[in-house]
């Protein structure tokens, strides 16, 4: 049971992480490297809250403030990255997938000569652990799995049922089919990147919440989450479910039988072999 | 779009190599022993980024190269330090032929994907053997590495910083040279074809998977190759010397430089060493201008470097 909570808990964050890559992709076909800066930033952010606001006020409200604080700085660089690089490098994915490569060494450098390079702990804001039905889980990490799982719901229901959202899904199916239709693709593009990014902004958050806060942690969540879109195919949000259930489940089974160190190996190794018989990934379509 | 003109070399070209090597050699030999060891890191790094070019010029950017310089390095360092120490000169040629083995094994894969999915998949490989260098410590000797790799001993020279630099200066020579002649053959014009129009190059008869194949693994060889050197160099391996910090400044001169010839990413490397020189003494933002020093290039030069980076489809889709 502890190994499914905590499986369960590790898919959804890979998800709500590898959401946002998959969102930017269907609909601006480019890769953002930044992503994993983005979610790093969001960690910063919670520091910086929590740091200042620790002590004076409740922790559920220090968590709420945090979360809204991270989304908004994550969903400001979304913005800045596509009107400054996005918009004019849109005919050239692959510079502008290079460009972002470049843009997250500069934010790291950033990041590290204003908060130094050592991690730092965040003191948890929400005191309590569960003990029920053989799970043992800490409550602030019961209240983080119940917002990300709320948040990528919410996602969901967002590119179903609302206009822009489908209209997200109109232009990754059918880039031109969809400007026919009178949509503008600059005004979806930078919806997508402000959603994406605030996302990623949001679960740095809630990670750093759980664990603690490096310059160096997005580089190791963008890593898996390379691992989760590839493998569920670039652009495919069933695909990046289905693959965040397949690592979150199998990471947890490796760490919870002892064999923690070896997750980044069986990752990539399985990776390899799904990418010998699917080389666009399990649900992605062939290009 | 690459065409064969771009990688008809010039007197022009030429001249600049052999310039930029003699110059290099000054450096290294007249200067102290600070400038002999930047000089013998830039030409290692050359004949990383040659090899890497070569594996450009077949369409994908890897991002598993300097894993292989890894793989390389590692080899030297098992084979020659230990109980059962080998000589130097039998783990130089071990390493490269490792890299090898090791490039065609993952070039089934790999060589699936395209774009994106090509280097995000090398990106996953390079992780892949970075954890096997850490976990299997019983060969490797985990993140602490192996040190005490041995340095060739070559006739006539008594210092080995020199003896070192000798080596590699030759190394250079020979793998430069080596990959102008493969630009200049039917090889690498196919190899190109391949990269501009898959589809069409298959329906002319050519066999596309082999020569992609052929570019991948003879410049990831070249990444071994230079791996020996490096670790001889050095006298230690360890896995944080093969990080994604040094495989971004490789994608990094490539970029700036460009990849339609040959002095496109030695230029660029030469660049990227140029900033590492002059902010020596405030090393940590040296990524950030190398950072910005991409974006800059990748936004002023526009539509310029598509052909490069994307030569198969123009516009992307």
């Amino acid at each position: 049971m502890q190994i499914a909570a905590n499986a369960l808990s590790l898919s959804v964050f890979y998800l709500s992480f590898s959401l946002g890559l998959t969102m930017i992709f269907g609909v601006m076909r480019v890769v953002n490297y930044t992503h994993g800066e983005i979610f790093m930033i969001g960690g910063y952010v919670l520091l910086a809250c929590v740091t200042l606001l620790h002590g004076h006020l409740h922790g559920y409200l220090v968590f709420t403030i945090a979360i809204l604080a991270a989304a908004a700085v994550g969903g400001l660089l979304g913005l800045l990255i596509n009107v400054g690089l996005a918009q004019r490098l849109r005919k050239q994915p692959f510079s502008l997938f290079m460009a972002t490569l470049g843009l997250s060494y500069v934010l790291q450098v950033v990041v590290i000569e204003s908060f130094g390079p050592v991690g730092r702990s965040i003191p948890p804001m929400i005191p309590g652990i569960i003990n029920q039905a053989g799970i043992i889980m800490p409550l602030q990490r019961a209240v983080v799995l119940v917002v990300t799982l709320a948040l990528v719901i919410g996602i969901w229901l967002f590119l179903t049922y609302t206009k822009p959202g489908v209209a997200m899904r109109a232009v990754a199916q059918n880039e031109t089919g969809a400007v026919l239709q009178g949509m503008n693709l600059r005004k979806i593009g930078l919806l997508t990147f402000i959603m994406a990014s605030a996302l990623a902004g949001i679960s740095g958050a809630m990670m750093g919440s759980l664990l603690n806060v490096n310059p160096f942690m997005g580089g190791e969540a963008i890593w898996r989450a390379f691992i989760v879109v590839i493998v569920g195919g670039i652009g495919s949000l069933p695909g990046a479910v289905i693959a965040a259930a397949l690592f979150g489940v199998l990471d947890s089974v490796l760490t919870g039988f002892g064999y923690g160190q070896y997750v980044a190996l069986t990752d990539a190794v399985i990776m390899l072999l799904i990418l010998s018989f699917f080389p666009s990934g399990l649900m992605g379509a062939r290009s | 779009m690459t065409t064969s003109a771009d990688t008809t070399v010039g007197p022009l070209t030429k001249g600049l190599l052999i310039g930029g090597l003699v110059a290099v050699s000054l450096v290294a030999l007249l200067g102290s022993s600070y400038w002999t060891t930047v000089a013998t890191l830039f030409l290692i790094n050359v004949i990383i980024v040659s090899g890497y070019r070569l594996v450009t010029t077949m369409g994908g950017w890897s991002f598993v190269h300097v894993a292989f310089v890894g793989v390389g390095a590692y080899t030297l360092a098992i084979l020659t330090t230990g109980a059962n120490a080998l000589s130097f000169w039998l783990g130089f040629v071990a390493g490269p032929m490792v890299a090898a083995l090791l490039a065609l094994l993952i070039s089934y894969p790999v060589l699936r994907t395209r774009e994106y999915n090509f280097f995000l998949s090398t990106f996953a490989v390079a992780v892949a053997i970075q954890q096997c260098l850490i976990q299997f410590s019983w060969l490797t000797g985990g993140t602490s590495g192996i040190a005490f790799i041995p340095k060739p001993e070559i006739p006539f020279v008594a210092s080995s910083a020199i003896s070192i630099f000798a080596l590699v200066a030759v190394s250079a020579v020979g793998i430069v040279a080596f990959c102008m002649a493969f630009d200049r053959s039917s090889y690498g014009a196919t190899v190109r074809a391949v990269a501009a129009n898959e589809p069409l190059s298959r329906s002319l008869g050519i066999n596309a998977w082999r020569y992609r194949t052929l570019a991948f693994a003879l410049g990831t060889t070249i990444a071994g190759f230079a791996g020996v050197l490096l670790a001889s160099f050095n006298g230690v391996v360890n896995p944080s010397d093969f990080s994604p910090a040094f495989m971004f400044k490789i994608v990094a001169a490539a970029i700036v430089g460009g990849t339609t010839s040959i002095i496109g990413p030695i230029l660029g490397l030469l660049y990227l060493t140029a900033v590492e020189e002059v902010f020596r003494s405030s090393s940590q933002y040296i990524p950030l201008i190398w950072g910005c020093s991409i974006i800059a290039v990748l936004l002023v030069s526009g539509a310029g470097l598509e052909g490069v980076f994307l030569p198969r489809k123009a516009g992307g889709r």
